[in-house]
C-alpha cells in the first residue's frame, strides 16, 4: 500500500528496508549499504526469483507500477541505482 | 505446544486444527500460492500461541493447493470456505471469527468478523507476481515477457510458480478485490508490525516474534469483538 508522499531520504531508507526484509540480509550487511554498494551479481542472495519479489515489494511500499521495460541487468547493478530509479518512478 | 494438535479432514479439506475444544475460535485463510508456504512457519507460531491462550482455530488447505487434491477454482474456493466456516461454526461453541492473510483476504469479504493480516488489495497484483516470477526465471526470451505471458493466459492454462493456472482461475482471480470495511486490518512493515514480511522471503527469517505480536493482537481483537 502506497503511503503519503515520499522525500528523498525516505525512499532511500524504503528501499533498504524492502532489501533487508526480502533477501533476509543480516544487519551488518544492511548497514554496509552504500550508493556503490554492487547488488546483482555481487551479492548471493539477490537471484532472479527474489527480484520478482523485490519489485512487487517496492511497488507495494511505494505505490509505483514498474514495467518490463524498466528492468534490467543496470537496474539492479548497485544500491544507488536502484534508489535513484525508485526516486525517478516516485516522482512521475 | 499445545495440548490439542491435529490433522484431519473436514468438510473434504485437509484441515489443521489447534487449541482446546471450548473457547473462542478462528478460521485461517492461508495467502496464496508460493506465499502460503513461506507463512507456513509464521502461522503455526500465530495458532500455537493462540491455543496457548485458549483460541481454537481451523487452517484449512484448499483444492489444489498444500495437501488438498483437486482442482484450483476461484468460485469453488469462496463456496468451499463459506461451507467449511458454517460447518465448524455449527459443531463449535462459539463465533468462529476469521483470520485471513495476504491474499486470503480475497475471500474473506462476506465474513462480518474478520482480521485482515496484510491484505493483498486485488487479485490483479497477485496475477502480476506470478507472471513476473516466471518472466524473471527466463529473462532472455521474448516469448516469457509479463505482457506476453498474460496474453496468453487469456487463452491457455501456464504454470506459474509451480501452480497450473488456467484461463478462467485467472480472470476470476484479477478481478477479486479485498473489501476491508468493518474488518480489524493489520499491515506489516511502514507503520504496522516491525517484520520480517516472511511471504516475501523465499528463505523465510524467524519470525517469532512478530507471531508474539500479531497472536497477542488477535486476542485483544476477539475480546474487542465479544464485548460489543
Amino acid at each position: 500500500m502506497a503511503s503519503g508522499a515520499k522525500s528523498a531520504d525516505d525512499i532511500v531508507e524504503t528501499v533498504r528496508r524492502v532489501l533487508a526484509e526480502v533477501l533476509t540480509l543480516s544487519p551488518a550487511t544492511v548497514a554496509a549499504l552504500r550508493p556503490g554498494t554492487a547488488l546483482f551479481g555481487s551479492m548471493p542472495e539477490l537471484d532472479s526469483m527474489a527480484v520478482a519479489g523485490l519489485l512487487t515489494e517496492l511497488e507495494d511500499r511505494l505505490g509505483i507500477i514498474i514495467d518490463d521495460d524498466d528492468v534490467d541487468a543496470d537496474l539492479f547493478a548497485t544500491f544507488g541505482s536502484l534508489v535513484a530509479f525508485a526516486q525517478a518512478k516516485v516522482a512521475v | 505446544m499445545s495440548a490439542s494438535f491435529q490433522l484431519g479432514t473436514i468438510d473434504d479439506l485437509p484441515c489443521v486444527v489447534r487449541g482446546p475444544e471450548i473457547g473462542p475460535g478462528v478460521l485461517l485463510i492461508q495467502p496464496l500460492f508460493e506465499e502460503m508456504n513461506r507463512t507456513r512457519r509464521l502461522l503455526a507460531q500465530i495458532t500455537g500461541r493462540l491455543a496457548a491462550a485458549g483460541v481454537r482455530s481451523w487452517m484449512p488447505d484448499l483444492p489444489g493447493t498444500g495437501d488438498a487434491l483437486g482442482e484450483m477454482n476461484w468460485a469453488d474456493w469462496q463456496h468451499k470456505i463459506l461451507s467449511f466456516h458454517t460447518n465448524i461454526e455449527s459443531q463449535h461453541s462459539e463465533i468462529v471469527r476469521i483470520i485471513a492473510i495476504r491474499g486470503g483476504s480475497l475471500l474473506a469479504n462476506e465474513f462480518p468478523d474478520r482480521y485482515v493480516l496484510a491484505p493483498v488489495m486485488t487479485g490483479a497484483v497477485i496475477i502480476r507476481d506470478l507472471l513476473r516470477t516466471r518472466a524473471m526465471a527466463n529473462p532472455d526470451s521474448p516469448t516469457e515477457r509479463v505482457e506476453s505471458l498474460a496474453a496468453r493466459l487469456k487463452s491457455e492454462p501456464l504454470d506459474l510458480a509451480g501452480y497450473p493456472i488456467s484461463p478462467v482461475m485467472a480472470s476470476a482471480l484479477e478481478r477479486a478485490t479485498t473489501d476491508t470495511a468493518g474488518a480489524r486490518v493489520v499491515t506489516v512493515g511502514d507503520g504496522g508490525f516491525a517484520g520480517p514480511p516472511v511471504w516475501r522471503q523465499s528463505e523465510p527469517a524467524d519470525a517469532s516474534l512478530l507471531a508474539d505480536d500479531i497472536a497477542a493482537d488477535i486476542k485483544s481483537w476477539i475480546a474487542s469483538c465479544a464485548s460489543h
